[in-house]
């Protein structure tokens, strides 16, 4: 190498740790600078980084325990779900933002920023590593369905409504959650707009695991106690 | 189908590539992140991301910055090493079933390398598998060999200085 005798050791140095990565960032910088003039040096850290390659790519080989392929394959499985199901969510969410967005233009009263805020917290629960899903479906005619998305742990959870008609006068839509006891505890009520659509946001009366069952039903405005009209929507936990 | 063909597949979120390119090179990614990190229960955690890490950015891979091999083994070193930095200093690394971890990360399958590295010093092989396969910096080998920082530094470049007298550079 082309260096004045004092420096020609140091930059070997720098060159070999470089080669192994083994430079502090600054040192890192520092030889950079010099390689950019130094054909010696940029020859030695081509062959150092052979040797080096050379020694990763033989490393003493052990079996890999067949779990790590079971848990790759199931998160590569759990992430399409959840791109498909927050694929539909947002579809939903924009709808009904859209929705929201009209009724607001129209009558400027509808609380926009509500709407929008619960369609985004039911897109990040279903953007959520440890989200869980509900199905529902209608138990009459209706061509109606929801989905309740919550995350493992949380109290909380997302209602995505749709397919619903409008309530009538005077009436509401209401959630009701079973315990596995056969308890049925009162939940939210809510409306959908004029597209049968909904999100609606949800706190668990008991845990999770506590829950046999989810119900939807039409009550008289404000709510009830306990379910007064058949089942709409259902799902089973 | 070659490396690189798998890796075009899985880009397109192929699972049938990525389940063949895993069982290509499940062993090298174990092997590397167990040598690395001489823990069998981070190392699966290694792997596994490594993999998942294939699975998302495999249309990252530059064949012009080297072959495949060489870039999968690097990105399991880069990140076994993550792993071992992020440990707490009261974390034991040592593994309960370290009997059937190998002595020596640089027990190399390379005969040629294998020579070159028997005939090193064992001061200069411990530096070198301390800081490329091990990924300390160089102080930390400074404290842990209870040598200057200029010892270390001088012990890399005539490690290496006599491996590339002794070997003739490889392709990947």
């Amino acid at each position: 190498m082309n260096h004045a005798t004092d420096t020609h050791t140091e930059w070997e140095e720098l060159v070999a740790l470089h080669a192994l990565e083994g430079l502090e960032p600054a040192e890192a910088q520092r030889l950079e600078q010099h390689l950019a003039t130094c054909a010696d040096c940029q020859a030695a850290l081509a062959d150092y980084q052979g040797i080096a390659g050379r020694i990763q790519a033989s490393v003493p080989l052990v079996q890999a325990p067949a779990s790590i392929e079971r848990r790759l394959l199931r998160r590569v499985q759990q992430q399409r779900l959840r791109r498909s199901l927050r694929w539909v969510a947002t579809a939903a969410a924009l709808l009904i933002l859209a929705l929201g967005g009209g009724y607001w233009w129209g009558r400027q009263t509808a609380p926009l920023s509500a709407s929008e805020s619960r369609a985004a917290t039911a897109v990040a629960r279903i953007g959520a590593e440890k989200s869980q899903i509900l199905q529902l479906s209608a138990t009459t005619g209706l061509s109606a369905s929801a989905r309740c998305i919550w995350v493992f742990g949380e109290s909380q959870a997302s209602l995505i409504v749709a397919g619903l008609p409008p309530a009538a006068a005077g009436q509401t839509y209401q959630t009701w959650f079973v315990l596995k006891d056969q308890t049925v505890l009162a939940s939210t009520t809510f409306q959908v707009d004029a597209t049968g659509a909904a999100v609606v946001q949800l706190v668990a009366p008991a845990p999770w695991p506590d829950l046999a069952q989810m119900i939807i039903t039409s009550e008289p405005q404000g709510g009830s106690l306990q379910p007064s009209t058949p089942t709409l929507l259902a799902g089973t936990f | 189908m070659d490396d690189i063909q798998l890796l075009l597949q899985i880009a397109t979120e192929d699972e049938g590539a990525l389940r063949e390119f895993y069982r290509r090179y499940a062993n090298l990614v174990f092997s590397m992140a167990l040598s690395v990190l001489q823990n069998h229960a981070i190392a699966e955690e290694v792997t596994q991301d490594v993999f998942w890490t294939i699975w998302r950015k495999a249309a990252l891979y530059d064949a012009d910055r080297g072959g495949v091999k060489t870039w999968l083994l690097t990105i399991t070193r880069r990140r076994a090493i993550d792993y071992r930095r992020r440990l707490k200093p009261t974390d034991s690394i040592d593994d309960p079933t370290s009997g059937a971890l190998p002595t020596s990360a640089l027990q190399s399958s390379d005969i040629d390398l294998q020579q070159a590295l028997a005939e090193l010093p064992d001061e200069q092989q411990a530096c070198v598998e301390l800081i490329y396969l091990r990924g300390f910096k160089q102080h930390e080998v400074a404290e842990q060999l209870a040598v200057p920082l200029g010892t270390v530094k001088s012990r890399i470049r005539l490690a290496l200085k006599r491996l590339r007298e002794r070997l003739s550079p490889i392709a990947d």
